[in-house]
């Protein structure tokens, strides 16, 4: 459905992308992850026309568009601070698209009702954008993208503007509706958690690249790099000299220079003598289902470990723990530290 | 009233700051205004004004005299002229200028604001040399081209007088214009395009609506200062031409018909008024949307 072959794009002497590629199927929801400056909204702002690539090929529904100017595209575009008309009201910025293509007003009018209904915001249809909470602004900016059945959604960074408890639930809410209209989506966030809720499939960026293209639990389980697991997720990436300590990973390992250990796979036992792999805990809070410790190794080095409270007792910072690894096999061999 | 206005006035903080302001503003220009305005109301007899009395007749006088109402139409469409000209002019100036980089920027800012380092009474000495008789510029560039045979006539007309006015008013049109253009937020247009709206629809139907405050406060500044103006419609309008400001200034200073002056300087003052709050109120009916109304 999307095809983005070989982008490259400079900003003056910044190479803001390096040969991105992605291959992304119809009714698929994508996230475009990463850090702010890693050039994932410069990629999607070439896929919607915004910009244009300096090299590589963007082809929609087998349509080259590269050249194309965002308004012959026929994509939805959400942006980052919703961009609603102040000046029309809910129902005028959702007609935009429409009167744009001239469609009779009949039709016109069904249609706009039938997105106010897809966001729930029938009633607020008269309203200007000033009067609507953030959550509010968002669906009429999703309603109006959604409209003018595009063949491609894209958002950008469509949650920032909301706050903590609102916008996991409209990411709920958005990837309900998104399935629901069967639409092909990309998104763009730096919210790992954000990526998880909305995604089928993200790809992780950094440094105008895109480091691992693969399904949320495949990034989670199986990153490719130290950097990917580090940013999706906690991660502990242990230097081969330290990993090897550890009983049941040399072979886990394989000649890797690094090993990925999730917070999760890691247990510590106080009540046995100092065997093993030993370290001190340095700080311990509560994350509500689980403890989070951060132990200090015998040569100092951090270490992150969350336990189930079930059947746990809370260990208390300074004590002296002996440090496992529950699942050898979880643990990901990668090529280098962060 | 009284007590809320001390309320505030005590709430107000650093509002004493303006105190400065106001007094200076009081003395040297607010009861200068009174009393001069209170001239047309008051029995004048051979340059001898008689505190204390009290008469309408200058305002009647004037009111019922056709030439102030022909004189106040040409004021007036003189005026609303000149402002539409220069907000044509300015407009897409503004526009370019926001789109532009920072030499284009620097560039466009320099040679708007350098006019105002010169006085507009040169300026408008300029445009005799402009406009003027058989040797102005302009007679003579068509003449060498072959475009006309006769010199035309343009000088003490009315388009040089709304000529003058725009040149000299134009900055005050062009700097709010490339205020709110510069700062409007492109995304509005990248929606836009991006819903499937050609780019002349979305200039008109986004950019143009957005920047309402700029032209308000545009249109406002140079309607004011064209309606207002004396000195241009003497110049560039010749002897015959005239205004209410032009009037004001001949009866007061020429004539010495200090009554009448006054009234006429009122009536000038009291009409600029209405016409801007007209202004005023159409800017905020096309700027419904940006009162906030509570959030649900």
């Amino acid at each position: 459905m999307i095809e983005a072959e070989g982008i490259n794009k400079l900003f003056g002497a910044n190479h803001v992308l390096r040969d991105c590629s992605l291959s992304i199927d119809t009714g698929e929801v994508v996230t475009l992850l990463g850090a702010s400056g890693c050039g994932k909204t410069t990629l999607l702002r070439c896929i919607a026309g915004f910009e244009t690539p300096d090299s590589g090929t963007i082809t929609l529904a087998a349509t080259d568009v590269t050249r194309l100017p965002p308004n012959r595209r026929n994509v939805g575009f959400v942006f980052q601070n919703y961009a609603l008309f102040p000046h029309m009201t809910v129902r005028d910025n959702v007609a935009y698209g429409l009167k744009a293509r001239r469609i009779e007003k009949d039709r016109l009018e069904r249609e706009v009702a039938e997105a106010l209904d897809l966001v729930s915001l029938q009633d607020f249809a008269n309203r200007f954008p000033k009067s609507l909470s953030g959550g509010q602004q968002q669906r009429v900016a999703l309603a109006r993208a959604l409209v003018v059945q595009p063949k491609v959604l894209l958002m950008d960074e469509a949650f920032n503007a909301l706050d903590a408890k609102l916008r996991g639930a409209m990411q709920v809410e958005l990837r309900k509706i998104v399935k629901r209209v069967g639409i092909t989506a990309i998104c763009v966030t730096h919210d790992q958690a954000e990526a998880l809720t909305i995604s089928d499939r993200i790809a992780v960026m950094s440094e105008g690249r895109i480091q691992q293209f693969a399904t949320p639990d495949e990034i989670y389980d199986r990153p490719t790099s130290a950097f990917v697991a580090d940013f999706i997720g906690a991660a502990n990436v242990l230097p081969r000299g330290i990993a090897e300590r550890f009983s049941g990973i040399a072979e886990r390992l394989n000649g890797s220079a690094a090993l990925v250990v999730r917070p999760e796979n890691i247990a510590l036992n106080v009540s046995e003598g100092p065997s093993g792999v030993v370290g001190t805990v340095t700080f311990s809070r509560l994350t509500g289902p689980s403890m989070d410790y951060e132990v200090a190794l015998g040569d100092g080095t951090p270490l992150r470990a969350t336990i189930a409270r079930e059947g746990h007792d809370a260990i208390p910072v300074g004590a002296k723990v002996e440090v496992t690894i529950r699942n050898p096999d979880a643990c990901v061999p990668v090529a280098g530290m962060l | 009233m009284a007590e809320a206005l001390w309320t505030r006035f005590r709430e107000g903080r650093g509002i004493w700051l303006s105190v400065p302001a106001f007094v200076f503003l009081t003395i040297f220009f607010i009861a200068p205004m009174a009393v001069l305005l209170s001239f047309g109301f008051t029995e004048i007899e051979r340059g001898q004004v008689r505190e204390g009395t009290f008469t309408l007749k200058y305002l009647t006088n004037t009111l019922t005299d056709d030439l102030f109402w022909w004189v106040w139409w040409k004021s007036f469409y003189i005026g609303v002229l000149s402002t539409l000209l220069c907000f044509l002019l300015a407009y897409p100036l503004a526009y370019v200028y926001s789109n532009s980089g920072r030499v284009m920027r620097l560039l466009i800012l320099i040679l708007t604001i350098s006019p105002l380092l010169t006085s507009a009474i040169v300026r408008t000495y300029a445009w005799l040399v402009i406009l003027g008789g058989r040797r102005g510029v302009v007679n003579v560039t068509l003449i060498e081209l072959g475009l006309i045979d006769r010199p035309i006539r343009m000088l003490n007309t009315d388009f040089a007088v709304i000529m003058g006015m725009t040149q000299v008013h134009l900055p005050f049109m062009i700097l709010p214009l490339i205020t709110v253009l510069a700062a409007r937020d492109r995304n509005m247009e990248a929606a836009s395009l991006g819903m499937g709206a050609s780019r002349i629809a979305t200039f008109f139907k986004i950019t143009v609506p957005m920047s309402t405050p700029g032209i308000v406060a545009g249109l406002t500044i140079v309607f004011a200062l064209s309606y207002t103006n004396f000195i241009i419609p003497q110049l560039l309008g010749g002897g015959g031409f005239t205004t209410l400001a032009v009037q004001v200034y001949e009866q007061i200073v020429v004539i010495l018909d200090w009554g009448r002056g006054a009234m006429l300087a009122l009536l000038l003052l009291g009409s600029c008024f209405v016409f801007i709050l007209a202004i005023g109120l159409a800017g905020n009916r096309a700027m419904r949307w940006a009162e906030r109304e509570a959030a649900t």
